[in-house]
């Protein structure tokens, strides 16, 4: 913190960056990954096949009904998914008895079962447990190995640093419209910074919206005192809350009172009246079995960025309670929040949009990554010319080659895991996360063990070059563990599937670039053996201070 | 439509590199000098461009989508162009062309 009002910013820039940048790096190529999410779980499933159908959903219905009362006749909660849009399959799913109360709220937490249904049968299809890419994108917020609670206060700490990132960012970059295009390769300190400024610059408006939205997302966490001042602590209270601001009035729990409920087909008609047939989404009902039991069923599509209409039963009578097309009952700030969260999730988005929304959160990866980079370059530069380098300057390098190129490293690791563990195995969805923070605790660890046989260019070169081979050789793994390979999805028209495989080889490809670069500038570097600087100049204060700030 | 939404943001990024000094030198043969009415031109062509792109976005998918749509494909166009313009400088012109053709085209025919 020093000189001018620029200067200050330019520390505060650096620090902000540097602190949390190893999280944000995480959450943003999670993040990135998530809006892809159902695609990657349709690979990581290869057992279940998307066959183009003109079942109808009466039909679907009438058997996803039957499956339900055989296999989850006691759960209170059901839900119906029909096969449109992202949504590949036909399932149902269904909350039964945990035996936990891990949320402390006095209630069993309920654990969700769901089965995939094939189409003209009903039957269940037999795939492999999995988290799929919905694991992945919920590492993005919920990180893991931890209560969610304290997940969200780190993931909304690093984004509020974020903010402040890019908030620092653009006050100190004088040359914002001058330098809007300019990457200048082969300038050492210069090409860092003006890619860092490219990547940070392009998808400026995304990043604010990503940003300011993905802290709006985790407020109820991170802001609840709100809440308890004007409504009292403790759980029973901000359930006041919530039902106040979300209007949940038609949402009543169950009154413990046994009642027959109607079956899910029966309201059919009613919906098929009012928007014609085969325009559902999901159907669900809540408190089965009880007098307060309601189906709820939404439409699919989207308008704008909202979700398609949904419409509420009484499931014992059969009367509409509510059709969310009735007027909007939330207030501003509600509406507000919702607008917010939905554009973080981009779930309206198409095909192009989701693209681009994946491409700019590709740059935000880079932008973090390029940063952090950058840091180290300048100390190492410094540390070089001046003596020994910190304790904290080599923490810094290491922790970014085992993050940067390590953590796509331990994501193809979970890939590969879905594939090597076997299918029929009780708990593999855990042992494919497993796989995942093994192999990055892995990454992270090597450098440290590599440093006296491998120079630090040596290590980003190794790591780089792994995460070609991973990545080359997934679609060769799911030609080798599926049917539903490269050359079948191609000619069958499947670009989901075609699109993953497809995906893979490109990034394969941009990593073996990375690691060719990495070879060559190794192969040039005077002590190709170890990090150990030539610690024979005089180490003055001024020297350590010089390294220090 | 998207496609040619794409090629007015990428046409238009061009055209507001060549009202700069620095790419405009790069993009042309040596020699050539950027005048101060060329600024104008190519800026005012420029910005107009990058607005057109928006408001196909918009007319393909309202108000709101088309919003964030637009931001998207600003990005990507200036990324292209900056990529362009530090590995193959020269052949902007015919690029921004091309690509200019196939959105037409592809913009008609959809």
């Amino acid at each position: 913190m020093n000189g001018t009002f620029r200067q200050s910013m330019r520390w505060l820039h650096t620090w902000a960056g540097l602190t949390l940048g190893w999280v944000l790096y995480f959450m943003f190529l999670t993040g990135a990954i998530g809006y892809f999410n159902d695609e990657i779980t349709r690979w990581m499933q290869p057992e279940a096949h998307v066959t183009s159908s003109t079942a109808d959903q009466t039909q679907m219905l009438t058997l996803a009904e039957a499956r339900l009362e055989k296999v989850a006749g006691d759960a209170k909660e059901w839900y119906v998914d029909f096969p449109v849009g992202r949504e590949y399959f036909l399932s149902i799913w269904w909350k039964e008895l945990s035996g936990k109360d891990e949320n402390g709220d006095g209630e069993d937490d309920g654990e969700w079962k769901d089965e995939t249904l094939n189409l003209q049968t009903g039957e269940p299809v037999i795939v492999r447990k999995t988290g799929g890419g919905g694991a992945l994108y919920q590492m993005h917020y919920a990180l893991h190995y931890m209560p969610n609670t304290i997940a969200y206060w780190i993931t909304s700490l690093s984004a509020m640093f974020m903010l402040v990132g890019l908030i620092t960012g653009i006050v100190i970059h004088k040359k914002i419209f001058k330098d809007f295009f300019t990457f200048r390769p082969s300038k050492k300190q210069r090409s860092w910074l003006d890619m860092h400024n490219v990547l940070s610059v392009l998808p400026l408006p995304f990043y604010i919206m990503i940003t300011y939205s993905g802290l709006i997302f985790l407020m109820f966490t991170t802001m609840q005192g709100v809440i308890t001042s004007s409504y009292g602590a403790g759980r029973e209270n901000r359930d006041v809350f919530y039902d106040i601001a979300f209007e949940e009035g038609e949402h009543k729990d169950a009154a413990g009172i046994a009642v027959d409920n109607i079956r899910l087909i029966t309201v059919l008609p009613d919906v098929e009246a009012r928007w014609g047939k085969n325009q559902l989404s999901y159907i669900g009902i809540e408190n089965r079995g009880d007098i307060n039991a309601h189906i709820e069923l939404g439409q699919h599509g989207y308008s704008g960025l909202d979700h398609g209409k949904s419409l509420t039963y009484n499931a014992v009578s059969g009367e509409l309670q509510h059709a969310s097309s009735d007027g909007d009952e939330v207030g501003g700030a509600v509406k507000f929040y919702e607008v917010m969260t939905s554009l973080h999730e981009g779930e309206f988005a198409g095909t192009t949009l989701r693209w681009l929304y994946f491409i700019s959160s590709l740059m935000g990866t880079g932008m973090v990554a390029t940063g952090m980079i950058m840091w180290a370059t300048k100390r190492r530069e410094k540390a070089e010319r001046n003596g020994q380098p910190s304790k904290g300057l080599v923490f810094v390098e290491q922790l970014n080659v085992g993050t940067i190129a390590g953590l796509p490293v331990a994501i193809a690791a979970y890939f590969w895991a879905n594939r090597l563990i076997p299918a029929g195995f009780e708990t593999r969805a855990n042992w494919e996360i497993n796989s995942l923070f093994m192999v990055w605790a892995a990454m992270l660890i090597c450098p440290f063990i590599l440093s006296r046989k491998w120079s630090l260019t040596q290590v980003w070169a190794g790591q780089l070059a792994l995460a070609t081979v991973l990545y080359g050789l997934l679609p060769v793994l799911n030609a080798l563990t599926s049917d539903q390979h490269l050359v079948a999805t191609l000619l069958q028209g499947d670009w989901v599937m075609a699109g993953f495989d497809l995906s893979m080889l490109g990034f394969a490809l941009g990593f073996g670039f990375a690691a060719r670069k990495m070879y060559r500038i190794a192969s040039r570097e005077p002590f190709a053996k170890g990090n150990k600087t030539v610690a024979k100049k005089v180490v003055t204060n001024e020297a350590i201070e010089g390294t220090a700030s | 439509m998207m496609v040619l939404s794409f090629a007015l943001a990428f046409v238009g990024f061009v055209a507001l590199s060549f009202a700069m000094k620095r790419h405009f030198s790069q993009m042309l043969p040596r020699g050539k000098k950027l005048s101060s009415q060329q600024v104008v031109v190519f800026s005012v062509v420029g910005y107009l461009s990058l607005l057109l792109a928006g408001v196909l976005c918009i007319m393909v998918q309202g108000v709101a989508v088309g919003l964030v749509l637009w931001m998207g494909v600003l990005t990507a166009a200036a990324l292209l162009q900056s990529l362009l313009l530090t590995y193959r400088p020269k052949k902007v012109i015919v690029i921004g062309l091309a690509t200019l053709a196939v959105g037409i085209i592809t913009g008609i025919a959809g």
